[in-house]
This record gives structure tokens, C-alpha cells and sequence, in this order.
């Protein structure tokens, strides 16, 4: 029980944090559109006419938009416990390093999630998408959008569940930010591919039905979660 | 003689015993003919890469119970020599499939998935290499761990991402019987190789650290 309050007042830290300011959320916003923008300008004149290959150009763009966006939040949500010591702050108050881990995880989560809730209807828009999906899931537009919403946000927790840990580490050498996407991209490989295949199925047939890709995000996001949840401890002690 | 010393000539003959095995006495395979003994190295290059990573992943974890700095080498140690048998699967898998299936490289299930091992290993030793001293052992340790974790659903899921164009196991096991013995002998040069490289590595690791002690004694005198 105490753990749970713990891991709630760390979340509530977290989202005060990147809400007071709002800079994170702007500059992820805008980074994510230009991504897509880029995406559209680059195939623009020649967007696939094949829905299905129209499809996996969105699903495309959406996770790369997002892996990206999620690196900005995670660098920038370390240098921000790593400055002035703050990292050692929270420890002094006798958090556990483990719930201070699935704080962490929860709190991007929640801010990736609203980020991926605004992005993805424009992305669509703008890559000319909604247009051409087949009559199935046109009739259930709104429900295959939370379908859609869903399945990033399960590999959002995946990316979070190795992004943490991976950041905790990198955000230790003083100004290599980068080499966050360096190490995290390579590990984050399944989910990727499991979350643009998922995407791909939602938009061509509105379902995941005997889909398994699925599968492989979740078990993913729980092997990850319990070992970084173990692995944490020594991330933080250093 | 030393023990090291003595690896090494093991290394050495087992090493010529393969190339013996694998160009005299197995069998030319009847469609691929020549081409096909890079398969002795390539396989046994891939198996030798797990036993590499695994023993990383073994040893960042004994040393994150145990703390003592000789674990972290022998990590780092066989790291690096896991990226060096993967460059060499890297390298000899496109030579195969340039007669195998006509092209350099293709996203193949397999290929694709050392590819991202390789990646990932690198990325290992560029994180390793920005770390702060005393941070470094910790970290990579950790790292070392969730990489190896890693790895098999990275292989599950570039699997069946892609129809698979390697061999599958059955066909390997209808390998002609002195391929088959060919084959087991080059895997057991590659690795006791890989022991011996493992050894050296870790003695020029222990030496250096050996080093950095004798500096900082003579940096407090002065």
C-alpha cells in the first residue's frame, strides 16, 4: 500500500512538472507534426494508391514520429531529475528505486499517450489516409481511432519499460544526450515492428483478428517491465 | 610454457584441422559446389556469438551480485569478441546469399535479426565508452543484461515478420555425414578460438587496469 502511494505522488511530480512548463509537451507537439510533415512532403506526390500500402505508410510514419518524440521526453525528463541533484532528493525521502522505476514508466506513458491522442488524427489527415480506408472501417472510423490509440499506447509502454532504464543510464554522460537513440533504437526493434503491424491491420481491416503481433508487444512490455523493474536499482545508485 | 601459450597451439591445430575437414573431406555440395563451405564458418561464426553474448550476460550479472572488477572484464572481454564473430556472419552471409538466392543482401528473416544484434552490441560499447569511471561497470552490466534478454525476441519476431529463406533446422540435420562432422569441428575450432581470444583479451584488460592503479599511486606522490 505504501509503495502505491509512493508510485502515485511520483507520477502527480512528474505530470506537475511537465504541465507547469509546458515546454516538453510543445516541443514534442510540434516535432511530431514536422516528422509527419516531412513524411508527406517527401510522398506526397506519389502516396501510394493501394490502401493497404497507404496504411503501412502511416503506420510507418506514426512510429517513427513517436519513437523520436519519446526519446525528447525521456532525455528530458532525466536531465531534469539528474539536475541539481534532484534524483538524489527523491531517494533521501526513502523511495524505493523499483516504484520510483514504474513511476517513471507511467508518468511518460501518460504524456506520450496524449501526445499519440492528438498527433495521430492529424498524421492521418495529412498523409491523405482517412480517404482512402475500405468501406469496413470507414462505417467504424471512431472505434478503429481507439483501436489505433490503444495499440501505440501498448507499445508506448513497451518503449517506456526499456526507455527508462536505457536513459537513466545515458542521461549519466554529461552532454551525449543522443546516445540515447543510439542504444534505445536497436533494443526497441520488436516493438516497433509489432506496433506498425498492428497499425497496418487496424487500418485495412479494422480489427487484430488472429493477429499475433499483438501478442509480442505485450510480452515485450512484461519482460522488460520485470526486469528493468529489478535491473533499476543499480541504475540509480550510480 | 603458460597455460595461455598452450591454448593457443590447441586453437592454432583445431583451427587447421577445420580447414582440413571442411575442404578435403566433406562432400561438395552438388548445387551450390564451392560456394557452400563458407556455411562451415558462417554457422559456427553464429553459434559462437551466442555462447559470446551469453557469457556477457552471465558475467554482468555475477558481477552486479558480486562486485568484483574481473567479472566486468571478462564481460567487456567477450563482448567484444561477440561483435567480432558477428561482423564475420555479417560478412559471409551476403557472400552466401550472393550464390544462394542472387542478391548481396536481402531483409531476410535471419539477417536482419543479427544485423540488429550487431546494432545493439555496438551500442553497448559507444554507451560504455561515454561513461563516467565509476559508473561504467554498473551500467554496462546492465545493459549487458537487457541486451541478451533481447535477443530472442528480437529473432522470434524478425522471424515471422518475413517468410524465412535460411535452411530450416531439418535440412541441416540431412546434411551428408562428413558435412556434418566437417561442420562440428570447425564449430570446435571457432570456439576454443574464441576461449583463447577470451583469455588474451582479458589479461590486456586486467593489465590495464593494473596500469591505471600504478598512475594514480604515482600521480599522489607527485
Amino acid at each position: 500500500m505504501k509503495g502505491f502511494r509512493q508510485i502515485i505522488w511520483l507520477i502527480r511530480k512528474d505530470l506537475a512538472l511537465q504541465f507547469r512548463t509546458k515546454d516538453t509537451l510543445i516541443l514534442i507537439f510540434v516535432f511530431s507534426i514536422l516528422v509527419v510533415l516531412i513524411f508527406s512532403f517527401a510522398f506526397g506526390p506519389i502516396f501510394p494508391d493501394d490502401p493497404e500500402d497507404r496504411a503501412k505508410l502511416a503506420a510507418s510514419v506514426l512510429w517513427t514520429a513517436f519513437s523520436f518524440a519519446g526519446i525528447i521526453t525521456l532525455n528530458r525528463s532525466f536531465d531534469l531529475e539528474r539536475a541539481n541533484g534532484a534524483i538524489q532528493g527523491v531517494r533521501l525521502t526513502g523511495v524505493d528505486p523499483s516504484n520510483f522505476y514504474l513511476s517513471k514508466v507511467i508518468s511518460t506513458l501518460v504524456f506520450l499517450t496524449m501526445l499519440e491522442l492528438i498527433v495521430t488524427p492529424i498524421a492521418l489527415q495529412f498523409l491523405e489516409v482517412l480517404d482512402v480506408l475500405p468501406a469496413i472501417v470507414q462505417e467504424r472510423l471512431l472505434l478503429t481511432l481507439l483501436k489505433l490509440i490503444g495499440v501505440l499506447a501498448i507499445g508506448t509502454l513497451g518503449f517506456c519499460a526499456v526507455g527508462v532504464i536505457v536513459s537513466g543510464i545515458s542521461t549519466s554522460t554529461h552532454g551525449k544526450e543522443s546516445l540515447l537513440s543510439v542504444v534505445l533504437l536497436p533494443l526497441i526493434f520488436p516493438v516497433i515492428m509489432a506496433g506498425a503491424k498492428c497499425s497496418v491491420s487496424l487500418l485495412t481491416t479494422g480489427g487484430l483478428e488472429g493477429n499475433f503481433w499483438i501478442s509480442i508487444l505485450v510480452v515485450y512490455s512484461l519482460v522488460f517491465l520485470a526486469s528493468a523493474y529489478l535491473l533499476f536499482e543499480f541504475v540509480i545508485e550510480g | 610454457m603458460t597455460r595461455v601459450q598452450l591454448i593457443g597451439i590447441l586453437a592454432t591445430l583445431c583451427l587447421f584441422m577445420a580447414l582440413y575437414f571442411v575442404f578435403s573431406y566433406a562432400k561438395v555440395e552438388a548445387t551450390m559446389l564451392e560456394v557452400q563451405k563458407i556455411f562451415y564458418f558462417h554457422v559456427s561464426s553464429a553459434f559462437t556469438v551466442f555462447i559470446a553474448f551469453g557469457v556477457t550476460c552471465l558475467f554482468s550479472i555475477l558481477y552486479l551480485i558480486k562486485r568484483k572488477d574481473r567479472y566486468d572484464m571478462i564481460a567487456v572481454a567477450s563482448a567484444e569478441l561477440g561483435i567480432v564473430f558477428c561482423t564475420i556472419v555479417l560478412l559471409t552471409g551476403p557472400i552466401w546469399a550472393r550464390y544462394a538466392w542472387n542478391t548481396w543482401w536481402n531483409w531476410e528473416a535471419r539477417l536482419t535479426s543479427t544485423l540488429i544484434l550487431w546494432l545493439m552490441y555496438i551500442a553497448y560499447f559507444i554507451l560504455r565508452s561515454a561513461l563516467a569511471e565509476e559508473t561504467k561497470r554498473v551500467y554496462s552490466a546492465v545493459l549487458g543484461i537487457i541486451a541478451y534478454l533481447n535477443v530472442p525476441i528480437v529473432y522470434f519476431s524478425v522471424e515471422i515478420w518475413q517468410g524465412n529463406l535460411h535452411p530450416s533446422t531439418d535440412t541441416k540435420m540431412n546434411l551428408h555425414p562428413t558435412m556434418v562432422k566437417a561442420w562440428m569441428i570447425s564449430w570446435l575450432a571457432l570456439s576454443v578460438l574464441y576461449v583463447f581470444l577470451l583469455v588474451l583479451r582479458y589479461q590486456t584488460e586486467r593489465l590495464k587496469s593494473q596500469l591505471e592503479t600504478i598512475q594514480y599511486q604515482q600521480m599522489e606522490k607527485t
